[in-house]
């Protein structure tokens, strides 16, 4: 990725960085091309407390640069690097977070909020049929999964 | 093969398609010549034995042998894998022959001579169905048009191989020996058959059917009678290839009758019937490869069935005309080897594969069961028909009557022509229905059946509040003096909901209701239901002095109740009543009032407004403003109309969904708004598509002005129409279908862009991927197109089958495209939309592409960037201004200055940032 001629990223490039996501491998650019508007940037220093198990959650964010840690307490349940999300379904449904999050060094990581994201659904419902379309492909796989286990 | 080789051209066969034509062909070659060596040396040792009339007496035992080996087949298909099975298959069928060749050394007994060609024809069974077993599972209904042909051509080369060599060895090894030359060239053919097996393919059709499989697997032989009795479709191909194999049986029959005579001893009969056969597979082999396929694909799948039976009609009449005009049975010998060469050349280079082909569009299992039909079932009862046939004849003639069996191979003709009529009657449905299986209707339920009533009395006082109200919805889709019973019924509901639902539903219609609703009134009521009964009353009051009083009540929830009731009145002289209260409320400056008027009117939008409330949409405060906008309906007046629009710019959103509401009347300003200069590109589509959304005949007029005076919008315009259900008249098809054309050309453009940009550097493959998206839309603007011009059901389960990821519904919706729209539309459109290379595309639409050719980057950015020939999406034309500037392909100032200004922002920005110089 080449760096854009002012200091933040350009719409193009943060369709790029949404694309290399797993979550929307699948969706067409000119869909995440509607969502890349709704990323806001935060930098954040290391052992900065993202959210806190409990909290609601109402946006997803993305990693671009550093690492996170997810942990109950002491308990690191993962260490997320650049390029992973966390947090996705709460985009699409409310929830309290089931454990934290904190920056494990200094970060960048984008996050897309639910209300805009809502707004967006609403008025480009090919946004929302894209998300409907991923969120069917994880549970035909999820469902594949299980008839295989059994 | 190289891909691009002339020969897979000449062969019509797609490089990435070579693998498996090339392993099938093979296999049947061998396949096939070791059948030749088998039917040359039973055939000459039968006919050296036996005169010609035993030969029906083969016919009616090979019939019972092959229905023994049919059951035995179709059992083990579904008992094993894929894989076992042909490995069995193969293996059995090398060990009869070589058991057969032995015995034939030491049986000398007459039975065992029948068994022998009787075992010719289980040989050819089994490997006909093994060998369309295993093709049809491999191709579409596309592919299978154009390579069935050639793959089973692999048949003929081989028993030309075949014969020609039993021909040079008879003489040297004797008859007998060439069954031991058949087994050999059996073993041949299973290094490519495990090749095939070994490529992974048909195990994955095999796991994804396992489940299926083995629910099937009882009952097999139960299940292809059943088939054959519920499948009309399969019944009537079966017919047709009934009457191809007696018609075939017959005819060589006649011809073999007369060789007999000519030769006596087993090594001239072989090297007669060697030579024979070596003429008639040259002849089928060219025809298959270079002319079968080609005519199957341009004339189409269903007049190509006819091509067989029509070439033996006429070939009979000139046998039977020769027969009336010349007493020289030579000649009627020789007519009958011509006609047994053209028939049999012409059954399997345009009967065989094109009847296998119509079977494509079936699920994979009721393929192989049809086709388990059609050879299993149907080859035994044609094999018994004939050696009956015959056997009565001769011992009715006393001899081999050829005029006789020309008069039945007439008769036999006309019975085929009619079951291919019959079969492509039904050939159209049969792909829609394998397309979507699922009819949605809608739940029908009978007023007049007192069961029904009981049940619905029954839930709507044990229901909950939500069903109860869903029984309501139910219920107000029945003009029923049942259903209004009901509806008031449900007024005595314990919960509020469904009593002011019940309320709501309430019309003139329901004339003894008044009474009901003043007892209701003074009852123990919510407030909320007392007003909804004001409401009510008000609304279907015939007269001013019933309601008066309620507009004077001291409470103003009341009066306000009243108001709305009032102005939803249908009477104009009752709305008027009301009148005055709106307009002091309309123009009152009080904020409050402001809120109670447009909640009155938000509740009869559908049948009254006033002009003053166009004060109120261009209210100063945005909350009433976006109140009011939303109050207005279809009663709409011009007044606030116009003030709608002039909002249009800064409340696109609730603006639209007012104008949707408008309706029809809305059109007028809307096609104001396309044609003018001041809208954006982007808002004008918006606006198309609202026409489309209200549709009606004054919309679908305006669009189809829009077509001619807004070309570079007619993608969004045809979404519109289709969307408004428009269907072309004799004045506007032409037009229609020369768009369509037009938009072919755009998409063969796209295409070669994609194909240029697909051989560059991985870095244009983002600018790749979106030209596909805009060719999707082509084919979404395309399907559109066909769905107004042709029959709008067929095309739209085209469209779901071309949705769809599976290749063969993709397959079996081109084929319905090809069926119903214009020959050379259909015919362009199934080509740039298949699912093949790139290359092949390309090339076999290369006449239509006529722009430059395309050979620098920088022809295909500017051509995007200067929206030529469609109007792109946003997100192409922001990835062709980074790529110009990413990868250094400089454009013309214009081009960047055109996006500088645009009104979205990814466009600007992007535009900005290339045009910066580094």
């Amino acid at each position: 990725m080449i760096q854009s001629s002012t200091d933040r990223l350009l719409l193009v490039e943060k369709v790029f960085i949404l694309k290399s996501l797993s979550i929307f491998k699948d969706t067409p650019e000119h869909i995440l091309a509607d969502l890349a508007p709704l990323m806001q940037e935060e930098e954040l220093d290391e052992n900065t407390l993202i959210f806190k198990e409990g909290e609601m959650g109402d946006c997803m964010y993305i990693i671009h640069q550093g690492k996170v840690k997810i942990h109950k307490r002491d308990t690191v349940l993962a260490i997320l690097k650049e390029k992973e999300v966390f947090g996705e379904l709460a985009l699409l449904d409310a929830e309290t977070r089931s454990a934290n999050a904190t920056t494990d060094s200094s970060c960048i990581l984008f996050r897309i909020n639910q209300e805009p994201f809502y707004e967006l659904i609403e008025s480009r419902p090919e946004v929302a049929r894209g998300f409907i379309k991923i969120l069917c492909e994880r549970l035909r796989a999820q469902n594949e999964k299980s008839v295989q286990l059994k | 093969m190289n891909p691009g080789s002339f020969w897979l051209r000449l062969l019509n066969v797609y490089p990435n398609e070579w693998w498996i034509v090339k392993r099938l062909y093979l296999f049947q070659f061998f396949q096939g010549a070791g059948i030749a060596f088998f039917f040359t040396a039973v055939f000459a040792l039968f006919l050296e034995k036996f005169p010609i009339t035993e030969l029906s007496i083969v016919l009616i035992s090979s019939a019972l042998l092959l229905w023994v080996v049919g059951f035995f087949y179709t059992r083990l298909e579904h008992a094993v894998s894929i894989s076992r099975f042909n490995m069995i298959v193969i293996g059995t069928m090398i060990a009869s022959i070589l058991l057969l060749a032995t015995a034939s050394f030491f049986v000398a007994q007459n039975w065992f001579y029948y068994l022998l060609l009787a075992w010719f024809n289980v040989l050819y069974l089994v490997n006909n169905l093994q060998f369309w077993g295993i093709a049809t599972l491999f191709f579409d209904l596309r592919q299978s048009k154009r390579l069935f042909a050639v793959i089973s051509a692999g048949d003929i080369p081989a028993k030309f191989f075949g014969y020609t060599l039993a021909l040079i060895f008879v003489p040297y090894t004797g008859t007998r020996n060439l069954l031991f030359m058949g087994a050999a060239c059996m073993l041949a053919s299973i290094p490519f058959l495990r090749s095939i097996l070994k490529s992974g393919e048909l195990e994955l059709i095999d796991r994804s059917d396992q489940i299926h499989k083995e629910k099937q697997s009882r009952g097999q032989i139960g299940k292809l009678v059943k088939n054959f009795a519920t499948n009309i479709f399969i019944r009537r191909i079966a017919f047709i290839s009934l009457i191809a194999s007696a018609s075939i049986i017959l005819i060589n029959y006649g011809f073999y009758a007369e060789v007999r005579k000519a030769y006596q001893d087993d090594v001239a009969l072989a090297r007669f019937i060697a030579s024979f056969f070596v003429i008639l597979r040259i002849t089928a082999l060219v025809t298959k490869m270079l002319f079968s396929s080609r005519l199957t694909e341009s004339i189409g799948i269903r007049p190509a069935l006819f091509i067989t039976p029509l070439g033996m009609l006429i070939l009979t009449a000139s046998i039977i005309a020769a027969g009336w005009m010349s007493t020289d049975i030579k000649i009627v010998f020789y007519l009958f080897g011509v006609s047994s060469i053209i028939v049999d050349v012409l059954r399997t280079s345009f009967n065989a594969p094109v009847l296998l082909a119509l079977m494509q569009p079936l699920s994979t299992h009721e393929r192989l069961r049809a086709h388990n039909i059609v050879k299993g079932l149907m080859d035994p009862f044609a094999s018994l028909f004939c050696g009956l046939l015959l056997y009565i004849s001769f011992n009715i003639q006393g001899r081999v009557d050829l005029m006789f069996l020309c008069y039945t191979l007439t008769v036999l003709g006309v019975l085929w022509l009619v079951g291919i009529v019959l079969v492509n009657r039904q050939y159209l449905q049969m792909l829609i229905k394998t397309i979507s299986t699922r009819y949605f209707s809608q739940e029908e339920f009978n007023l007049n059946d007192e069961t029904i009533i009981q049940h619905i009395r029954k839930k709507m006082s044990t229901g909950t509040e939500l069903e109860v109200i869903s029984i309501l919805k139910m219920l107000t889709s029945k003009v029923n003096p049942v259903a209004e019973d009901l509806i008031i019924e449900l007024l005595s509901h314990p919960s509020d909901q469904v009593r002011i639902e019940s309320l709501r539903l309430i019309n003139n219609k329901y004339i003894n209701i008044k009474p009901k609703l003043q007892t209701l009134l003074i009852s123990d009521v919510s407030v909320t239901v007392k007003n909804e009964i004001v409401k009510t009353m008000c609304r279907i009051a015939d007269n001013g002095q019933e309601i008066s009083k309620y507009l004077d009540d001291p409470d103003e929830d009341i009066r306000k109740a009243a108001t709305t009731g009032i102005l939803d009145n249908n009477d104009v002289q009752i709305n008027k009543m009301a009148e005055t209260a709106i307009s002091n409320l309309l123009l009152s400056t009080e904020t409050e009032n402001k809120k109670k008027v447009i909640s009155i009117l938000t509740e009869v939008k559908d049948k009254y407004d006033h002009p003053a409330h166009m004060h109120l949409v261009n209210d100063p405060d945005h909350r009433i403003r976006d109140l009011a906008i939303t109050a207005v309906g279809k009663a709409c007046c011009m007044e606030v109309l116009v003030a709608l629009v002039q909002q249009i710019h800064t409340n696109e959103k609730s603006v639209l969904a007012a104008l949707y509401h408008v309706g029809t009347a809305a059109i007028t300003p809307l096609k104001e708004q396309i044609i003018s200069d001041t809208v954006s590109d982007s808002l004008k589509q918006k606006l198309i598509g609202l026409c489309g959304r209200i549709g009606g005949e004054k919309a679908q007029q305006v669009l189809l002005e829009l077509v001619k005076k807004q070309p570079q919008q007619n993608a969004a315009i045809i979404k519109a129409l289709h969307r408004s259900k428009y269907s072309t008249d004799a004045s506007t098809h032409k037009l229609f279908e020369n768009i369509a054309r037009l938009y072919i050309i755009y998409g063969v453009e796209l295409l070669y862009m994609q194909r240029y940009l697909s051989k560059k550097s991985d870095g244009f493959h983002v600018l790749n991927s979106s030209l596909q998206y805009e060719i999707q839309d082509i084919r979404e603007t395309l399907l559109c197109l066909f769905e107004c011009m042709y029959d709008r059901e067929k095309i739209n389960q085209a469209k779901f089958g071309l949705n769809g990821k599976r290749k063969e519904s993709i397959a079996n919706s081109m084929e319905i495209i090809e069926l119903t729209v214009k020959k050379d539309i259909g015919r362009n459109f199934n080509i740039l939309f298949d699912i093949t290379a790139i290359e092949h595309r390309c090339a076999a639409l290369r006449s239509l592409f006529t722009e430059k050719q395309f050979v620098q980057v920088e022809n295909i950015l500017a051509r995007i960037l200067s929206e030529k020939p469609i109007t792109y999406q946003s997100w192409t034309k922001a990835c062709s201004l980074y790529f110009s500037k990413k990868f250094l392909h400089r454009l013309d100032a214009s081009l960047y200055e055109k996006y500088i200004h645009s009104e979205n922002t990814m466009l600007r920005e992007t535009a900005l940032f290339a045009s910066a110089t580094s």
